[in-house]
């Protein structure tokens, strides 16, 4: 039982040791404050509120889906490639004043990535301590920004910006961004590739790395650590020296894991763990005068010499083994730098009068001390309240983004369904609207001037367009903003496409633009296939890089036996008397195909009524009956010369033409069974000219069904 | 008992390490198997994830174990160790001697210390030059294959940079190896001074105060800092700056998270 309560109480002491402190407090709450949007984790969609457009300190991806503001670096890299040459200004201004207000402060308060590192660094492993190696290495920051910030995307900046940092080393996009999308963004896992791949393996050296080193992505690799570095003298807050007080004993920079070499200089993270080191008390916070007094002696130490007396130059000084031979000259050495030493804190402790009280007897205290105890409890207001406007500000925060900001609105992006009409505005042509272009395909790839694989995937676009062109409209739908680029330049560079180029706007059918309105996820480029009759037949965002894929996704999607599926097989048909034929794959006009055998009652009773419609048309249309197969060409033949519809006409009279199925493709399957029929006849099936099916029925028709057909053909022939 | 104490925390210790890493092994090895079997594919990840879950579930009771090792063997505080800072010493030792006594071997100091960095200073030059010629040829970066042109400027850029590095490392360890020399003679003539009486006064505060601890100095700095980011700030905004930052980081960047 003792034992029990010895090792309960060992944890709660080892609980209370280790209780987090302020810093790691704010460092919580700052970690939560970026990644406000929480339900971006449930639902995997990114924050769209206002407050994206400012960019955060520390480093947050704003592709997290819990982000609620910009991610500084990214949005610095966009800014230097902006190919409209408009000096995005913006973000240069803002990372300026955050450099100058906080400086490295902000690694050490307000980085997300800071905090994960210094936990990882907890575990309790050996580690590697820093050292003059450690100290040249952590320049190797700086050639990161060079190179990877600054110089590469300039280099790019004439196409498709290419934000390398972003998209080559920066591991919290993989942490944050696609680990928090993937799981709801299912359709993003067929464009995980090489670089994907190439950043979870530095993301996982990051994290074992991170567990020996201290902060070892924020000391060798943190472009943004090497910015703010920049402003470290300058910064308005942080830690400084005093420097009449510092004797330079070290201590500091001992007790420093950063790479620093002077308290605050351009490593420092200003963490503060080094003020409570400093003997004399030569370090503090800059503006403390404003909240708290700064550090001073209180009493004298026990021992009633000044703190400096425990550094013993003995530390630090090396005896050569002829010095160790002759203790008398080494003693000397020691003296003259132990003078030196205790002269610089005799001069300091002079300057900082001691006091001798009792805090048990308050009589004893004087008024500087009841000051003082009146100021702390001053300070501890201002903390309470200082913290109760944080919590007000994280929960408005909270609140603001995730029940304030509407996600996109959800839309039929469910294949099958019709989608709702849009118009889209062209570049340099007439409007497409959707419903005038029924009975052929309408297919749309959302593409963004400023991505690289939408650049390379048009050329093959247009490959297929040109194949599909009687098929299906294709069509480049730029999204409704531009970023700020000359959208038109692109496309000038394609003049000559059979693409339509097209560029998204808000459509009031959908509440939002057509690329949200088709289930758009933020990726580019995205692919959407529609019928002929504006069913949604298909959306990808990968899986068509070649012009063979992307012609196979089309076609395959398309094909069908419904209405507004296109039937693209290579059937021929011959008439059973002239011997012409019909090929399904290269109409000239609208077909109408009916499906009968000659002991089936209402096909026999329904084909004069086909042939009065057919002759309505006066060749605006061709109508071919094709019987079951199976039956002999003579049979038919005979069957059309001896039978007599109601009015007496012969049906080898018709001005229909008649056929036999038969089987067709490599899997030996007859047109019936291609246009979808399975047991009913007769079967009408009505072709428009693009091999689109424009109407079915299964069974006889009646004249309501011929009405219907007639205005179909009409709307078709109006065309 | 204090031995044993740190005996048992550093098994512990290296054990814990020795986990981590074979886990980041670990994912490291599926995520390749999956990237080359294929692809990946939601199926396939999820197979991943729960073959690694047993093997993550041991490292987290392995953490949890630290925690008990701690509570029961605690680690005592050590006081700081400050490293042996050689040029302080010898600063500290060459002010108190006689002002003619060291002259000749400072001038002999000093030269080597410069014609050293100076050298240092000539390597990296030429080292970084080549990089910074490839990366300012734009042929090198012409859309062909932006992942290729990447591998090659890395290949083009920082080998250069880990010379450099390497090259100021050797520079240090034999500055180190100067001063070593200095210091000895130093000292030698510390003593020699001590026993002729002629060691000069401690000189008192040696950190010295350079011109940016100068506070008006800092405020003028601060001032037009902040002026110049103001400027930009406002500039930035009224040029459309806030859209244009806030349509990057409201659409998904597929570069940032691995889908490009």
């Amino acid at each position: 039982m003792k034992k029990v309560k010895a090792f309960f109480s060992k944890i709660g002491a080892w609980l209370k040791n280790h209780k987090p402190s302020k810093r790691r407090l704010i460092q919580l709450y700052t970690a939560l404050l970026y990644n406000a949007n929480l339900k971006g984790y449930f639902d995997g969609q990114l924050f769209n509120g206002a407050t994206k457009k400012m960019c955060l300190p520390g480093f947050n991806c704003y592709s997290c889906p819990g982000a609620i503001a910009a991610c500084p670096l990214g949005s610095l890299q966009s800014a230097l490639t902006n190919s409209d040459h408009k000096w995005t200004a913006y973000v240069f201004g803002i990372l300026a004043i955050f450099g100058l207000m906080l400086g490295r402060t902000i690694c050490g308060f307000f980085c997300p990535v800071g905090l994960c590192q210094e936990l990882l660094y907890k575990l309790p492993t050996p580690k590697v301590k820093k050292s003059i190696f450690t100290r040249i290495f952590s320049y190797f920051k700086y050639v990161i920004l060079a190179v990877m910030v600054v110089f590469l995307p300039l280099a790019y900046m004439e196409g498709s910006p290419v934000p390398s940092f972003c998209k080559y080393i920066c591991p919290t996009g993989l942490f944050e961004g696609a680990f928090g999308l993937l799981p709801n963004n299912p359709t993003f896992y067929g464009m995980l590739g090489v670089v994907f791949s190439w950043k979870f393996l530095l993301l996982v050296a990051f994290i074992v790395l991170s567990v020996v080193f201290f902060r070892f992505f924020c000391r060798f690799i943190c472009p943004l650590g090497a910015i703010y570095g920049f402003f470290s003298r300058v910064a308005l807050l942080g830690v400084k020296v005093d420097k009449k007080k510092c004797t330079d004993c070290g201590l500091c920079i001992a007790v420093c894991k950063m790479d620093t070499k002077h308290v605050g200089d351009h490593e420092c993270i200003h963490c503060g763990e080094c003020i409570s080191v400093c003997p004399t008390k030569a370090i503090s916070w800059k503006g403390s005068a404003l909240f708290v007094r700064t550090n001073d002696l209180e009493a004298p130490t026990p021992e009633g010499k000044p703190l400096t007396a425990f550094l013993q130059p003995s530390e630090g000084v090396e005896t050569s083994a002829a010095e160790a031979a002759a203790p008398v000259e080494g003693a000397i050495v020691e003296t003259a730098v132990a003078e030196t030493v205790s002269e610089t804190a005799a001069m300091e402790t002079q300057s900082a009068p001691m006091t001798l009280v009792d805090r048990a007897n308050p009589k004893t205290m004087p008024s500087a001390i009841e000051a003082r105890a009146k100021e702390k409890k001053r300070n501890k207001i201002l903390e309470a309240v200082a913290w109760a406007l944080a919590g007000v500000v994280l929960i408005g925060a909270i609140v603001y983004a995730n029940v304030f900001v509407k996600a996109k609105p959800a839309m039929p992006s469910v294949q099958g369904e019709i989608c709702k009409g849009f118009t889209l505005e062209t570049y340099g042509g007439e409007d497409y609207v959707l419903s005038e272009n029924s009975g052929k395909a309408t297919v749309l790839l959302f593409w963004q001037a400023d991505k690289k694989e939408c650049e390379d995937l048009m050329p093959t676009y247009n490959e297929v367009a040109t194949r599909l062109k009687k098929s299906a409209n294709l069509l480049a739908v730029h999204t409704e903003e531009t970023y700020g680029k000359d959208v038109g330049k692109w496309i000038e560079k394609w003049q000559g496409y059979e693409i339509v180029f097209a560029h998204d706007s808000m459509q009031e059918t959908m509440g939002s633009n057509l690329y949200d309105g088709l289930g758009g996820e933020g990726a580019y480029p995205m692919l959407a296939v529609l019928d002929g009759a504006g069913r949604i037949r298909h959306t990808a965002t990968s899986g068509f890089a070649t012009a063979a894929e992307l012609e196979q996704m089309i076609v395959n999607n398309l094909q069908g036996a419904d209405v507004g599926c296109y039937f693209g097989k290579d059937v021929t048909l011959t008439e059973v008397n002239s011997g012409a034929e019909y090929a399904l794959n290269s109409l000239s006009k609208p077909m109408v195909i009916n499906f009968w055998f000659t002991t089936c009652a209402p096909c026999c009773e329904e084909m004069p009524e086909i042939n009065a419609f057919h002759e309505e048309y006066a060749g605006a249309i061709d109508t071919i009956a094709v019987h079951q197969k199976g039956e002999s060409l003579d049979v038919v033949r005979q069957f059309l010369a001896g039978y007599r519809d109601i009015h007496g006409k012969l049906w080898k009279d018709y001005g229909i033409s008649f056929a036999i199925d038969q089987v067709h493709g490599e899997n030996a399957e007859t047109l019936y069974y291609y246009l979808g029929g399975k047991t009913a006849w007769p079967m009408t099936v009505v072709l428009n000219e693009s091999g689109y099916v424009i109407y079915r029925i299964d069974g006889k028709m009646e004249h309501e069904d011929f009405a219907q057909l007639k205005s179909i053909l009409d709307a078709e022939l109006a065309k | 008992m204090q031995t044993k104490h740190e005996k048992i925390r550093k098994i512990y210790g290296i054990c814990l390490i020795a986990l981590t890493a074979l886990l980041g092994v670990g994912f490291a090895v599926r995520a390749l198997l999956l990237y080359l079997g294929g692809g990946y594919t939601q199926e396939g990840v999820e197979r991943a994830l729960t073959q690694m879950l047993f093997p993550v579930c041991v490292w987290a009771a392995a953490i949890i174990a630290g925690v008990v090792v701690y509570a029961l063997f605690p680690a005592e505080g050590k006081k700081p160790k400050v490293g042996k800072n050689l040029s302080k010493q010898l600063a500290i030792l060459s002010a108190r001697l006689p002002e003619e006594a060291w002259a000749e071997g400072k001038k002999r100091f000093h030269r080597k210390s410069v014609i050293l960095w100076s050298v240092c200073g000539g390597v990296c030059a030429a080292l970084l030059f080549f990089p910074i010629c490839y990366l300012l040829n734009g042929e090198n970066f012409n859309y062909t294959d932006t992942n290729t042109e990447m591998i090659n400027a890395a290949i083009h850029t920082f080998p250069f940079v880990g010379v450099a590095f390497a090259v100021v490392v050797v520079a240090y360890l034999l500055q180190q190896s100067f001063l070593r020399v200095a210091l000895a003679e130093v000292k030698k003539l510390t003593v020699e001074a001590a026993k002729a009486g002629t060691l000069t006064a401690p000189q008192g505060a040696v950190v010295k105060e350079t011109w940016l601890d100068n506070p008006k100095t800092l405020w003028i700095i601060r001032g037009v800092l902040l002026a110049g980011a103001l400027f930009l700030l406002v500039f930035g905004i009224a040029n459309g700056g806030l859209n244009e930052v806030f349509k990057k980081a409201a659409e998904l960047c597929t570069e940032c998270v691995g889908l490009a």
